[in-house]
């Protein structure tokens, strides 16, 4: 089970912050979960398939493999993140989407943190790290309050380095 | 890994207008969407409602012929429950859930997108089918063979947007079972949920369970009408019956389905007004799952009088029976809440309220349908009518109308009118007894269900029934009304709207902000 949210630490001449997605069950227990529901769906079809009825089980195989496909991209979900190390003149930006990684760095003392707000209503607001008119957008898993936090505690650790 | 050489400053494009709510993948839209695709098929279900009863004025044919009276008591049942009902509470679950449980969104956002635009194409087909040539399907919603079997191209058309709605119906409870196990908040466990997203976590079960079973029985009557199987046609040796079990083994799941979310939002009304904890949390979830269970053991109630077995009889006779205990157990914890409660009536509350009454008395009539010798008599009689209607109508439907007077200001960041509310509250009770009570000494005294024509000792109890269903009918202009001067304006909501209610969705302001808890609150 992952809480979720920002966690940071303060090292010397450093600093690293990891934000990840909450994840509210653990991979072996949403296994635990499809095995059962495919125990229960295919008892079903199994039972109308002894009947003659056998039409039903394509349409109960059919949906297990979706619930199995919902599942697992729920649960690769947990393995996102996105991290942020500011260690000496560098800041590094790791983000991990869907198994993909991306990784940028930039020189710390020109390092600019803008917090923009959405253009309209239906936009959340961006947080953008970056220098030399090229911007990483990070934080799309933290809420506008805790966005401009994040911002501001950067900001102050660029600062102070 | 690649390296970021370009710069990602990239312009996140929201479309605006009617693309908004195409491509939008965010809950609290496609709640909407779901909400007002469940208000539009409520007035087009009620619309079908107010011709059968037309018709039924008087008795004798005075508007429309016995073969376009039996489209409209089959299309006003599909389009009440696969139109209705069941979007309604998807609807509820969209805006609701997430909120609830400390989410920032659905688990899939996309295929919740998909999921309910499957379904205008779905009533498309389905609507469009009583343009087909022969007119629409008329062997009723259950589809029973062989009738269906024998009916024109307006089955091929019903069955596959049948088809299409249980797609739309399994993929939103895929969605809804995976939000609810992997992205609810750090603290809230299982047991701390909130009663509603208990309901609708069981409801996905029982929706992944059966709908299988409906799209296999449908595809076989597919096959049996243009591939030259014979599963359920006698005249190639195949069992009509059996389409009933298969059919019923999904129906009465179904039944479920489209009440224990209804039994979440009055679980969720009733604390806030009686200003104390809802009774015996931990009974209530049991309550439900052991509903739920019973559910797959209870079917062939709603055949008895196909020739069964007494053993058979038995079994189903009882089983039905022992769901009183779980059902009685949450109605006496309903009552157990509101007592000594500090009670106000404002328009959910009463709503709630009439859900419990009216509810119990549909309860109670099913009981006496499920006495195997009893409903030999009222089998297919007005007496079913009566008792379904006090199930999905007072149970379902004004559960629904109690829960968007509930959260309307939530979602809109208006006070609603509060006594145009309690008047359309009035109107609706009233008019649903006048309209469905008579409905059980017609059923008891004989009249058969489904006939546009009626026996001239019926009179007086049909003339009642149909002037109640045209009060009934327009009273739900108000509530159309009601909810659009709601959206348009109003008195400005707090975040809490009432007295110190329950759960996360009061903590943010309203309306909702468009995205919420994008890091998960801590429950204690």
């Amino acid at each position: 089970m992952s809480g979720g949210g920002v966690t940071d630490s303060v090292f010397e001449d450093g600093f690293k912050a990891i934000i990840r997605p909450n994840c509210s069950m653990s991979p072996r227990g949403l296994v635990t979960f499809v095995i059962c529901l495919t125990v229960v769906s295919l008892s079903i079809a199994l039972s109308f398939l002894s009947l003659g009825l056998w039409m039903v089980l394509p349409f109960a195989g059919l949906e297990t493999i979706i619930v199995a496909v919902a599942i697992a991209a729920s649960v690769r979900r947990a393995s996102d993140y996105e991290m942020l190390i500011v260690d000496g003149d560098e800041v590094t930006i790791t983000q991990n989407r869907g198994g993909r990684t991306r990784t940028s760095k930039f020189q710390r003392y020109w390092t600019q943190v803008r917090h923009e707000p959405g253009a309209t209503r239906l936009q959340p607001d961006r947080l953008l790290i970056g220098s030399h008119g090229r911007f990483v957008a990070i934080g799309a898993d933290l809420t506008e309050a805790d966005k401009k936090r994040f911002a501001a505690r950067i900001s102050t650790v660029l600062r102070v380095g | 890994m690649a390296t970021a050489e370009a710069a990602h400053h990239e312009e996140h494009h929201h479309p605006s207008g009617i693309m908004r709510w195409i491509t939008t993948t965010n809950h609290k839209d496609i709640g909407t969407l779901y909400l007002s695709f469940s208000l539009m098929m409520f007035m087009v279900g009620g619309a079908m409602a107010l011709v059968i009863r037309a018709e039924l004025f008087q008795p004798g044919l005075q508007i429309v012929d016995p073969h376009f009276f039996n489209q409209m008591t089959t299309m006003h049942a599909l389009v009440m429950i696969f139109g209705a009902i069941m979007p309604g509470f998807v609807g509820f679950a969209n805006w609701m859930i997430p909120m609830m449980i400390g989410a920032p969104d659905m688990a899939l956002p996309r295929l919740n997108n998909w999921s309910f635009w499957i379904l205008p194409f779905a009533f498309t087909m389905l609507l469009g089918s009583l343009f087909a040539p022969g007119g629409g399907p008329a062997s009723g919603w259950t589809l029973y063979a062989p009738l269906s079997i024998q009916g024109g191209m307006s089955v091929d058309m019903t069955i596959l947007a049948v088809h299409m709605m249980g797609i739309s119906s399994v993929l939103g409870a895929i969605n809804i079972v995976v939000t609810v196990f992997n992205m609810r908040a750090p603290g809230m466990t299982l047991m701390k949920m909130p009663l509603f997203v208990w309901t609708w976590l069981i409801t996905a079960y029982l929706l992944i369970a059966v709908m299988p079973v409906l799209a296999g029985a449908v595809t076989m009557l597919l096959t049996d009408r243009h591939f030259g199987t014979a599963f359920f046609d006698p005249a190639g040796g195949g069992d009509p019956v059996m389409f009933q079990h298969i059919f019923w083994f999904f129906g009465h799941p179904e039944v479920y389905v489209m009440i224990l979310p209804a039994f979440g939002i009055i679980s969720e009304i009733i604390p806030t007004f009686a200003r104390k904890p809802l009774f015996g949390y931990a009974s209530m979830v049991l309550a439900v799952a052991g509903i739920a269970f019973l559910s797959f053991i209870v079917w062939a109630h709603h055949m008895f009088t196909v020739g069964m077995p007494l053993i058979g009889e038995l079994f189903f006779m009882y089983a039905t029976m022992l769901i009183a205990v779980p059902t009685g157990v949450k109605v006496f914890n309903w009552v157990a809440t509101m007592w000594r409660g500090s009670m106000t009536f404002e328009t959910p509350m009463l709503f709630a309220i009439s859900v419990v009454v009216l509810f119990t008395i549909g309860g109670l009539s099913g009981l006496m349908l499920a006495i195997t010798p009893a409903d030999f008599q009222y089998h297919d009689t007005y007496f079913v009518v009566a008792h379904f209607h006090y199930v999905l109508f007072s149970g379902a439907a004004m559960a629904m109308m109690g829960g968007a007077y509930y959260w309307l200001p939530k979602w809109t960041g208006h006070m609603y009118d509060e006594k145009l509310g309690k008047l359309h509250f009035w109107l609706t009770a009233i008019f649903f007894n006048i309209t469905f009570f008579p409905q059980h000494f017609l059923g008891l005294a004989g009249m058969p269900r489904r006939i546009p024509d009626y026996a001239l000792q019926f009179t007086e109890f049909n003339v009642m029934s149909s002037i109640g269903a045209f009060g009934l009918g327009f009273s739900q202009l108000l509530l159309v009304y009601v909810v659009v001067k709601c959206v348009r304006g109003g008195e400005k909501a707090s975040a809490e709207v009432w007295d110190n209610p329950k759960g996360l969705e009061w903590t943010v302001p309203s309306p909702a902000p468009y995205h919420t808890f994008e890091t998960p609150p801590q429950v204690r």
